[in-house]
């Protein structure tokens, strides 16, 4: 369809106000700048971090150790799930935590159906929408995200950020270090659905709980 | 989609004579606006953001030929294939072609607006494609075989007992109560999950196109649109030209107005940015990656007085706020997008002939422009759509020729004063007793369903000439 | 205000207020008046085109603005008491000379000059009036015109004037922001859904319980009191300058001389 391209192109270039040259597009562009920063719940990024995974219905676990975290999720899976295996993707650090102390015995994969639970690890987080940030490639398959039915998140607290623009900026290191995943997903709570009449229930398609585990000191109650 | 626009009056009647609807409706009026309003207050800086991205979106339509190139570069350089259809029936050749092309049987599709415009299910279905519509409101609609009523809530007028029914009869899963949205939900889940895993191809729409890095913004509440981009093997997403934005942080910005303009939320639960096929080292993820860009006279409305129309980033907003909306309900506008967005965009889109009906269903009462997250003008665009259904004769001739009496008339002060004083008189003379008229020789629209109060007596210009005379005299 | 000639307003009649309802125009001219205002009616007024202009008959609509903008240009402002009429001179005449730079700039000159009746008395002449020497004898409702609310910035000039002129608290409407289904043509164009949002705005002013209703717009006002009288509502309906201006000798809006 290159002659539908060849003419799309050419009517928007007639219609288009400008005809500016590449650089002259960039450079206006840059005098726009980003949007006004946006609000938080609270001054502090993790009070407000923990107060939007709440109105977001995530729930939340805090830790200072990774160790810690497998005891946690240990916990966690079993309570809910009644088993004690667990899915994750080929995340370096999910890799090396000491999952036979806590019991849990771990399959590095992509979920399929059957896997009633799976466990990410965050690459960033967001204050400002209490979102998740996770990449879609080996170190975490997109299907682990959205075929089970509970989804648990570990988050570093080094790795939160208070808003998107700050988000996109370390987005782009993260992916001249390890490259561009094939997708970017900002994850902020369970499936949901008000489609019925606008009541809102949980685990529409995908997970049903979103919980999260939040690891490191400052996280733990005084 | 089969278009019946010019049936606006009759259709807004069948939607009021259903009290139940209405009521449900009236509720939705009240509710949605007031969520939206905290919302936003709590947003703070909704005015300063709103110019911002007014800005960026302007910014991108006056240079949009780079920004759709520069896009197409990065899906190209990250594996993908960038269609170009030129109306609907390119639109669904291209998606036909792709699905044929892999011997599909079985497409999932998430919701999608550009493909309610171009009828691509019907296209597909045509063909011997199965297609299931996976976001629960349009998957209850496809079930109810009606078209949408609200472009953010597909089902908005359906009521629990309505989907109870369409899934008792629909579902082949023996008996069971479905009494309340939870178990219909849940229902819902089990028949669509054997969907998404069956699905040969996944067909999305984008909320946003971002040129610096070729991927496209998908906002969801369900995760549907995410399953449909991870787990059949041809993955297309379909939108339009006038949805891509520079880089990743304009399509946030627009993100925070769209959220909380659309649901009152501050963040959709899924928020996915996609580009590309699976690499080597990825364990999931389609093995094609299409993006299907539809024209379909958006190069027409580029340029024109009605350019703004093409910041819309589809949030529903107006819709929710518009009293005629609320009133008349989603499908009496005929076709895919009702409301004020729908009123200017139909018409654009379709041709006024077809639709010039709905830029009359206006009060200008401006409630739309003001809550518009992209600060579109609707009311001033509406009124010169009127002024094209004028010019070209669509408008009813004894308006026209009504209005120009009026005009006329109201530049010859004098007659005019003479004129209307005789009117005022009869007319308070008629109704004097009563205080207001039942009828009203030419105005039976207005009498039809109020009283016309009556004048107070003599004119004020004749009132105060009088005492201005008096005045001088003494 | 610090000069000491009183500046001088050209009154803005509309055409509603001048057929059918003069002692609108009479309250505004006695509240000028008091506000220490001279006051002005050019008879060569008629209407301000707005059934013309939201129909889109836009080159019918120019000489209209045209005479307006003559026949107003030599006033220090020029006062409606109507937002939709003062949003139509203040926002849609320059827009309507977006061609014809001469006549723009006359537009947005006179745009610059053009208040509504309540906006003009608070924010304009910052008007105190004295204390109310009698307190109200019945209660009241508020309906905000959307031309006032959204183009003219009208809500809490009309509140504060009633509360400070009047002693009047009003007991407010649900849905306030909501147009009342006038919107000029609209309402004979598409009669059964004004009927609905004039039914929904009556059914809200008559659930505050008030006896009156009170508003800017008389266009608003007619359909609200017309829907009312239709349906044998007991409910007074009267232009706010009337109430400021304690011009109540003649009957409500669409009542009869009991």
């Amino acid at each position: 369809m290159s002659e539908a391209r060849a003419d799309i192109l050419g009517r928007v270039r007639r219609a288009q106000r400008s005809k500016l040259q590449q650089h002259e597009i960039l450079e206006a562009l840059t005098e726009l700048g980003v949007a006004p920063p946006a609000p938080r719940d609270a001054e502090d990024i993790l009070e407000s971090f923990k107060l939007r995974l709440k109105l977001n219905h995530a729930s939340l676990e805090a830790c200072a150790t990774r160790a810690e975290a497998v005891q946690l999720i240990s916990h966690y899976v079993y309570q809910r799930c009644r088993t004690r295996k667990v899915v994750t993707g080929y995340d370096p650090r999910l890799a090396a935590m000491p999952w036979r102390d806590g019991g849990v015995l771990v399959r590095f994969d992509a979920a399929t159906a059957e896997d009633p639970l799976s466990i990410s690890y965050a690459k960033l987080a967001i204050a400002e929408s209490g979102s998740l940030i996770l990449f879609s490639n080996r170190s975490n398959p997109a299907a682990n995200n959205w075929l089970v039915q509970d989804h648990i998140i570990l988050l570093d607290q080094q790795d939160l950020v208070a808003d998107f623009e700050q988000a996109w900026e370390k987005i782009r290191e993260h992916q001249i270090e390890t490259g561009s995943p094939r997708g970017i997903s900002f994850i902020s709570g369970p499936s949901s659905t008000a489609d019925i009449k606008g009541h809102l229930v949980f685990g529409a398609h995908g997970p049903q709980r979103l919980h999260i585990i939040f690891i490191g000191p400052e996280a733990l109650p005084p | 989609m089969k278009q019946d626009s010019l049936q606006f009056l009759n259709k807004a009647h069948d939607h009021m004579a259903r009290p139940e609807l209405r009521q449900h409706m009236d509720r939705l009026g009240v509710t949605l606006p007031l969520a939206r309003e905290q919302a936003i207050a709590q947003l703070g800086n909704f005015e300063q953001l709103r110019e911002h991205v007014k800005n960026i979106k302007n910014h991108t339509l006056e240079n949009l030929d780079y920004y759709l190139t520069r896009y197409e570069e990065q899906v190209i350089q990250r594996g993908g294939k960038v269609h170009w259809a030129r109306n609907a029936d390119e639109f669904n050749g291209i998606v036909l072609d792709i699905c044929k092309k892999h011997d599909a049987q079985r497409v999932g599709k998430g919701k999608s607006m550009v493909t309610e415009e171009t009828d691509l299910t019907a296209h597909l279905q045509h063909h011997g494609l199965e297609v299931t519509e996976t976001d629960l409101g349009e998957y209850i609609i496809q079930l109810a075989e009606e078209p949408p009523s609200h472009i953010v809530s597909p089902a908005f007028h359906k009521s629990v007992n309505d989907i109870r029914e369409l899934f008792l009869e629909k579902h082949d899963l023996g008996e069971r109560e479905l009494a309340d949205p939870d178990s219909l939900v849940q229902e819902a889940r089990q028949i669509l999950r054997a969907k998404f895993l069956a699905a040969d191809v996944g067909i999305i729409g984008a909320n946003a196109l971002i040129a610096e890095d070729g991927r496209s913004m998908l906002v969801t509440n369900e995760g549907n649109g995410d399953l449909l981009s991870t787990l059949p093997k041809v993955h297309i997403v379909c939108a339009t030209i006038d949805k891509v934005l520079p880089r990743p942080e304009d399509a946030t910005a627009l993100l925070r107005l769209l959220v909380r303009s659309a649901t009152a939320a501050v963040m959709s639960a899924y928020t996915s940015f996609y580009c590309g096929p699976r690499g080597e080292v990825d364990l999931d993820g389609p093995e094609e990656f299409h993006v299907v860009l539809l024209d379909n006279r958006r190069s027409d409305i580029l340029g024109s007085q009605y350019e703004e129309m093409l910041r819309c980033m589809r949030c529903g907003a107006c819709l929710n706020h518009c009293p005629i909306y609320i009133g008349a309900g989603g499908h009496a506008y005929g076709w895919v997008y009702p409301g004020p967005m729908g009123s200017v965009l139909t018409p654009l889109l379709t041709g006024l002939e077809q639709s010039h009906t709905l830029p009359n269903a206006c009060t200008a009462c401006g409630r739309c422009a003001e809550v518009c997250p992209a600060a579109i003008p609707l009311p001033d665009l509406l009124r010169d759509l009127r002024a094209e259904e004028r010019e070209r004769g669509l408008s009813p001739l004894h308006w026209r020729l009504g209005l120009k009496l009026h005009a006329w008339l109201a530049r010859l002060p004098r007659l005019y004063q003479v004129l209307t004083g005789l009117i005022v008189r009869l007319l308070h003379l008629c109704g004097r007793r009563r205080g207001a008229l039942r009828s009203l020789l030419l105005s039976n629209g207005w009498t039809q369903v109020r009283d016309f109060p009556a004048p107070q007596g003599k004119t004020f210009k004749q009132q105060w000439k009088q005492r201005q005379r008096e005045q001088s005299r003494e | 205000m610090s000069e000491a000639q009183p500046r001088t307003v050209g009154l803005f009649v509309t055409c509603l207020a001048d057929l059918f309802r003069p002692s609108v125009a009479f309250s505004s001219i006695a509240l000028l008046e008091q506000a220490g205002c001279a006051v002005e009616v050019p008879q060569q007024q008629t209407c301000c085109g707005q059934p013309g202009y939201n129909t889109g008959a836009f080159a019918d609509t120019r000489p209209l603005a045209q005479q307006v903008i003559e026949t107003f240009s030599d006033y220090d402002w020029v006062v409606a008491p109507s937002g939709s009429c003062a949003g139509m001179i203040k926002h849609h005449y320059p827009a309507l000379f977006k061609d014809l730079p001469e006549w723009e700039i006359r537009a947005q000159e006179l745009a610059a000059r053009t208040w509504e009746l309540t906006s003009f008395l608070v924010d304009v002449l910052d008007y105190q009036a004295g204390q109310p020497t009698t307190s109200p004898e019945k209660t009241y409702t508020y309906h905000d015109g959307c031309a006032g609310l959204r183009e003219m910035g009208v809500k809490q000039q009309p509140r504060q004037l009633l509360k400070s002129m009047q002693g009047i608290e009003l007991m407010e409407l649900e849905q306030t922001e909501v147009c009342c289904g006038f919107g000029g043509t609209f309402c004979a164009k598409m009669p059964e859904i004004s009927e609905k949002m004039v039914s929904d705005k009556l059914d809200c002013a008559l659930a505050t319980g008030a006896d009156v209703l009170l508003g800017g717009d008389l266009g608003c006002l007619m359909n609200i009191s017309g829907r009312a009288r239709r349906l044998g509502q007991e409910l007074e309906v009267r232009h706010v300058a009337e109430v400021l201006a304690q011009d109540l000798d003649g009957p409500g809006i669409g009542e009869g001389e009991a």
